[in-house]
């Protein structure tokens, strides 16, 4: 075919040759088909275009099917026994299909509450116990622990304005308890000293002494075993074997007939028997009703042991009496309701008790700052280690509790008397050694010789009153108010510095305590020296009440046997004191104490005038 | 050496294994029926923290099995209870959330900040409403253990919010809106019943559907937090309690139809947040209370129709009231006025509610600053008086005329109006506990006032009078225009025939004994009479006492008899018992014997200083 010749591009025809029909075409080509097809693919909706498969997928459902259908060799064993059931290893099925059960259940009651919700406002709160009566809901008896209250109601004595006899009783349990506490650690075994006296063994010859006795005892072990063996060796003649023979025999024979007689004996004595049985069982009997009734009353007061600790139980709050106001206004209230509360839960056995917390190191230098509040004491350049081994020796009464704290502040006085002590103690000695004790170093020196023949001392005035301790222990904390006295100075002191109390019941109690602590000259002299005679004398002059007073006389009395005391008893003027207290008509040992205290200063030829 | 050592060895394993099973034996006994806490931990696979959070919200505690198998150190619970904990689902929920606080530690160790935060939106909580249907199945078993749930929101709505122990202020907060519902309904329905102020905080006592519920309240003063208590176990008590003590307001609220979340006014509740919280909410009470009967009148059918009509009236006629005492009144002070509204309603109260409702009636009350203003404003209140104080938002001011009481506790008052009384708080507390109104005299400004007694003391079963105690019953009987005998002698009129027939209900011996006092004292009369007609006919003295001989004789040979017949009866009530409750009675009995003595002690001591002084 020759090529097409090029015609002109000018005309008309040209022009109209050379527009392309191509999308035109296309368009008509397109509708045409869709025309002879049945619509368009794009306008179809997907349903009608695709479709889930559904029939199965016969290779996969395959698969499934026969992993299911495995048989283990052991369950296929016992299908083949129709008698024998396999009891299915794990039960999986079950817990699915319960989950989904419970995951249903869930969903409605989270509904169900919604709704409820919605309804009765904002918040979620519905009535719980609407259909009550309805039991519908499973629901578990809870046992009562305890029969201890939840709320327990103080005594009346604790009031924030009691009435006097109740608040008596209140604070001398109160008391009683502290006292307890005191005497506990009195008696207590004591701790393990942190130095020991003496030279510092030294290292090598410490070893010596280990190794020689273990050598001893087993030199002596092998001693003794050749000696044994070698006369169970020795041989034994026939005749030797006879006689020993017929002893044994004897003696069975002899036996035998005792047995005999102790059993008609027996026999004889039935009744006896049968009574001493009865009596037994009876004693038996009252034991556990005993031990069932102290079973009882202990639960009202504690809960039985749960845990590794014993329950401690908080101490009383109660006012002294000078703190009672009347007003509501000056109460100095309990700050610590939350130990109330966590102590009642530990007192109903609702939690195991727990340890107590406060082990904190004694220190005397916290206690006092503790105490004094803002007026501190000047005793801040004493460290701790040294305080505390200062405390040990002077310090008797132990602050330890926080919420007898108001309580304690009585002893406020007794601390302060005590630091004076402690400083004048302190200054005797040059600072330097102050450390050096601390650190306990094994050479004595002198001072430290001096300290120790003190503790000593100290050491052995404890052990005479041991015995009395031990004797007074168990009655003193019962009673209460008989505050019974113990040997040693720092006892003195205490009492001494009881007497500067304002409460006439602390006041009654030093004094009560000084007269049974003198009972020789040298004690009683002890007492004048500390201070006590002029003490007593201001507690006479300002006694409000005869029980005060009788207290106060009945101490003096005690001074003025003798003779020194008495005299410096009259140097601080007794006399006067003591004619000018008034007699009374109920106490009678007032008047006797005072007659006999005159006449005593009479008959040592001092006369009332000078 | 060595062979020491494997000798203890062998020993502490011997020792260890003290409770030897053989092979093949069931355990049984304690071992079986107990187990230590550690056990338990390991059982139900949760830390210790979570296990102790467990077993305080599903009310599980430790017990004392007889014999402790695993020694005397270690904490026992019951293998069903721990069985039980295990079935909850609170304890996968508290696994969750433990799973999910992982997931959160992991973001922010990743330095992932914005993953914590997105999932801490999301983070899964529980409910405890149905371990609380679970506990307390009834409504009355939740309220019989409301004691220790109230003292314990009432202390944490007066403890500081501390973040090192996990202190929420939402905790403390929500503490203190719960104790402040549970007062306002205490206040408005007049439950409260007994008051003591102790030296530790306030006790109250109401009585709700029959219950008697004692709670402590601290003082209104800082409370400080010890640090030998803790308290993630006591925050623990506190999260139960709060949900209880919602449930149970809320029910109590219905009860008196008034919707439980309370809506206040939005004026009172942004002084609601302090002290007044109180006071606004028993406002919002009486309000809701009112508008709630007046559409259930309305829409009442006919024969109801009739009472409400009454009501109606009755509500209608205390308005005029109202209305009267408004013109005497500056406008301001129709708000305290609600309380005169309040008290037509509900007519269906007990004796002792009606009695509390009227002991402050027509009373009005103003507060100074210096007086414990929460205790006051619920208590006063509570017993019908309205009540006003010093500072903001109070209903009246202190110039208000009305006022019959102000309560004062400071050493003196500089003005005072003469128409009021000018008393210290305790005078409130006091009449409370007595029952009447008590003479203000004892109780005025700068006077120390009597001894508050505690009203929980059953002094008639202590049988010691305190002297205080004695003189209110006097008093309180000369209001009722009754004559006590002398003191001493005590009301026992054996001849009266109410009494006889009480004696019906006395047991066998008590009733001899009464039976013994009657014969002595006629004895005694016979006798007093003889000597009389002796006196009168001027005989000499011979006669007289040979009468006496004569009744002495009489009585010797009655009264041994009456006692053996006593003693009889015991004995055998005592073989009928069980040796338990055998036991149980014996403690009583000791229990009775050491309160004799007790008393017998107060009486002698109260004795010595009545001579000392």
């Amino acid at each position: 075919m020759g090529k097409k010749p090029k015609s002109s591009r000018k005309g008309k025809k040209a022009w109209r040759a050379n527009i392309s029909t191509d999308d035109i075409d296309e368009f008509i080509e397109k509708s045409t088909k869709d025309a002879l097809t049945g619509g368009s693919l794009a306008e179809v909706p997907n349903e009608s275009l695709f479709f889930v498969d559904k029939s199965k997928d016969l290779s996969v459902k395959r698969k499934i099917e026969k992993h299911r259908e495995k048989v283990l060799h052991c369950d296929s064993v016992l299908q083949r026994n129709p008698f024998v059931k396999a009891i299915p290893s794990s039960n999986d099925k079950k817990k699915s299909s319960m989950k989904n059960k419970k995951n249903k259940k869930d969903s409605t009651e989270a509904s169900t509450s919604k709704d409820d919700a919605t309804k009765d406002g904002e918040s979620g709160i519905v009535d719980l116990w609407e259909n009550e009566a309805e039991g519908d809901i499973r629901t578990r008896k809870v046992v009562k622990t305890s029969v201890i209250p939840a709320v327990e109601v103080d005594p009346p004595g604790c009031s924030y304005n009691p009435n006097f006899e109740a608040h008596q009783d209140s604070l001398a349990k109160a008391v009683a308890e502290e006292m307890q506490k005191v005497y506990q650690s009195e008696l207590g075994p004591q701790p393990v000293p942190l130095t020991v006296q003496g030279d510092a063994i030294e290292e090598e010859e410490m070893y010596f002494l280990e190794v020689d006795n273990g050598d001893d005892e087993a030199n002596e072990e092998n001693e003794d075993a050749p000696e044994k063996s070698s006369s169970m060796k020795k041989m034994v003649t026939k005749v030797e074997f006879n006689r020993r023979a017929r002893l044994k025999d004897r003696q069975k024979k002899e036996s035998e007939a005792k047995k005999k007689a102790e059993i008609s004996k027996e026999i004889d004595s039935l009744p006896t028997i049968i009574d001493e049985i009865a009596k037994e069982d009876e004693e038996k009997q009252k034991r556990m009703m005993r031990r069932l009734v102290a079973k009882q009353e202990r639960l009202k007061q504690q809960p039985p042991r749960l845990g590794r600790h014993k329950f401690v139980p908080a101490p009383t709050q109660v006012l002294l009496s000078e703190e009672i106001t009347g007003s509501l206004r000056k109460l100095k209230a309990c700050c610590t309701l939350a130990t109330d509360r966590f102590k009642s839960l530990e007192k109903r056995g609702l939690i195991p008790p727990s340890a107590n917390k406060r082990r904190r190191k004694y220190n005397f230098a916290y206690e006092l700052r503790f105490l004094a509040g803002d007026k501190v004491l000047d005793l801040y350049f004493i460290d701790d280690g040294e305080a505390e081994e200062a405390a040990g020796v002077l310090i008797d009464v132990r602050v330890e509790d926080e919420a007898l704290r108001k309580l304690r502040l009585k002893h406020l006085e007794e601390m302060r008397t005590l630091a004076a002590h402690l400083r004048t103690y302190l200054r005797g000695r040059p600072a330097g050694n102050v450390q050096r004790s601390r650190n306990f170093c094994s050479s004595p020196s002198v001072n430290r010789a001096d300290e120790a023949a003190a503790a000593m001392e100290e050491e052995a005035e404890r052990k005479i009153g041991w015995l009395l301790k031990v004797i007074f222990a168990g009655t003193a904390t019962a009673i209460g108010y008989q505050f019974f006295p113990y040997m040693g100075d720092n006892l003195v002191l205490q009492s001494i510095s009881l007497l500067q109390v304002k409460d006439p019941f602390f006041k009654r109690s030093g004094a009560s305590r000084l007269a049974s602590y003198a009972i020789d000259d040298g004690r009683r002299m002890k007492i004048v020296e500390l201070g006590g005679a002029q003490e007593l004398l201001n507690m006479l002059e300002a006694a409000k009440d005869d029980r005060t007073r009788k207290a106060a006389l009945e101490a003096l009395a005690a001074l003025t046997k003798s003779d020194k005391a008495a005299g410096a008893l009259h140097k601080a003027g007794a006399i006067p004191i003591v004619q000018s207290t008034p007699s009374s008509v109920e106490e009678e040992a007032i008047d006797k104490y005072k007659t006999g205290l005159l006449k005593r200063f009479q008959d040592l030829k001092y006369d009332g005038s000078s | 050496m060595t062979k020491k050592d494997t000798a203890k060895k062998t020993v502490a394993k011997l020792k260890k294994n003290k409770h030897y099973r053989p092979a093949g034996k069931k355990r049984e006994g304690n071992a079986a029926r107990y187990m230590t806490r550690s056990q338990a931990i390991k059982q139900l696979q949760v830390n210790l923290s979570v296990f102790r959070k467990l077993c305080i919200l599903k009310g599980v505690f430790p017990r004392e099995p007889k014999k402790k198998v695993k020694g005397n150190n270690q904490t026992y619970y019951h293998v069903k209870d721990i069985a039980f904990i295990q079935h909850d689902p609170l304890l996968e929920k508290l696994r969750e959330q433990r799973a999910y606080q992982k997931k959160i530690h992991k973001a922010l160790a990743k330095k992932n900040e914005d993953l914590a935060t997105r999932l801490r939106t999301r983070e899964p909580s529980y409910t405890l409403d149905r371990l609380i249907r679970e506990r307390y199945p009834k409504f009355v078993d939740a309220l019989r253990d409301l004691d220790d749930c109230l003292s314990m929101v009432h202390l944490f709505a007066a403890l500081p919010a501390v973040e090192r122990l996990k202190i929420n202020v939402e905790r403390v907060h929500s503490c203190r809106r719960l104790s402040h519902e549970w007062q306002a309904y205490v206040a408005r329905c007049h439950k409260l019943r007994k008051v003591f102020v102790s030296v530790k905080g306030i006790y109250y006592q109401a009585e709700v559907e029959g219950q008697k519920i004692t709670w402590l309240a601290p003082h209104a003063m800082q409370q400080v937090l010890p640090d030998d208590v803790n308290f993630s176990v006591m925050l623990t008590f506190v999260e139960f309690y709060e949900t209880l003590l919602g449930f149970v307001n809320f029910r109590l609220y219905h009860s008196i139809s008034v919707k439980y979340p309370p809506i206040l006014d939005p004026r009172l509740e942004a002084l609601a947040a302090g002290l007044f919280y109180l006071y606004a909410l028993t406002r919002y009470m009486n309000g809701n209370t009112k508008r709630i009967s007046e559409e259930q009148e309305s829409g009442s059918t006919k024969p109801e129709h009739t009472r409400g009509q009454l009501e109606g009236a009755q509500f209608e006629e205390s308005e005029l009231r109202l209305s009267q005492l408004q013109h005497q009144l500056p406008s301001n002070e129709d708000r305290a006025l609600m309380h005169l509204i309040e008290e037509d309603d509900d007519n269906d109260d007990d004796e002792d509610t009606k009695k509390c409702k009227k002991l402050f009636k027509n009373m009005k009350f103003y507060l100074s600053r210096e007086v414990p203003r929460e205790s006051l404003l619920f208590v006063i209140p509570a017993f019908g008086g309205v009540v006003s104080w010093e500072g903001d938002a109070a209903p009246f001011t202190e110039a208000d005329q009305s006022i019959t009481h102000q309560i004062v506790d400071r050493p003196s008052q500089g003005h005072m109006y003469l128409s009021r009384e000018y008393i210290q708080p305790q005078w409130i507390y006091d009449c409370i506990n007595f029952g009447v109104i008590l003479e203000a005299h004892r109780y005025l400004v700068g006077r120390v006032p009597p001894p508050h007694l505690s009203p929980f003391v059953d002094n008639e079963a202590e049988g010691y009078f305190p002297d205080y105690a004695e003189t209110i019953k006097r008093f309180e009987a000369a209001a009722k225009n009754e004559v006590l005998p002398m003191p001493g002698v005590g009301k026992d009129d054996l001849d009266d025939p109410q009494l006889l027939l009480a004696e019906g209900y006395l047991s066998r011996t008590e009733a001899i004994e009464v039976a013994e006092r009657k014969k002595e004292r006629a004895t005694s009369e016979k006798q007093y009479l003889e000597d009389l007609k002796q006196e009168v006919q001027g005989h000499p003295d011979a006669t007289a006492s040979i009468a006496v001989e004569g009744a002495q004789v009489e009585e010797e040979s009655s009264r041994p008899h009456l006692e053996q017949v006593a003693e009889d009866t015991d004995g055998t009530a005592l073989m009928m018992m069980s040796r338990r409750n055998r036991g149980l009675f014996k403690a009583m009995k000791i229990a009775k014997d050491k309160k004799k003595a007790k008393v017998e002690k107060l009486k002698q001591r109260k004795k010595q200083i009545a001579e000392s002084t």
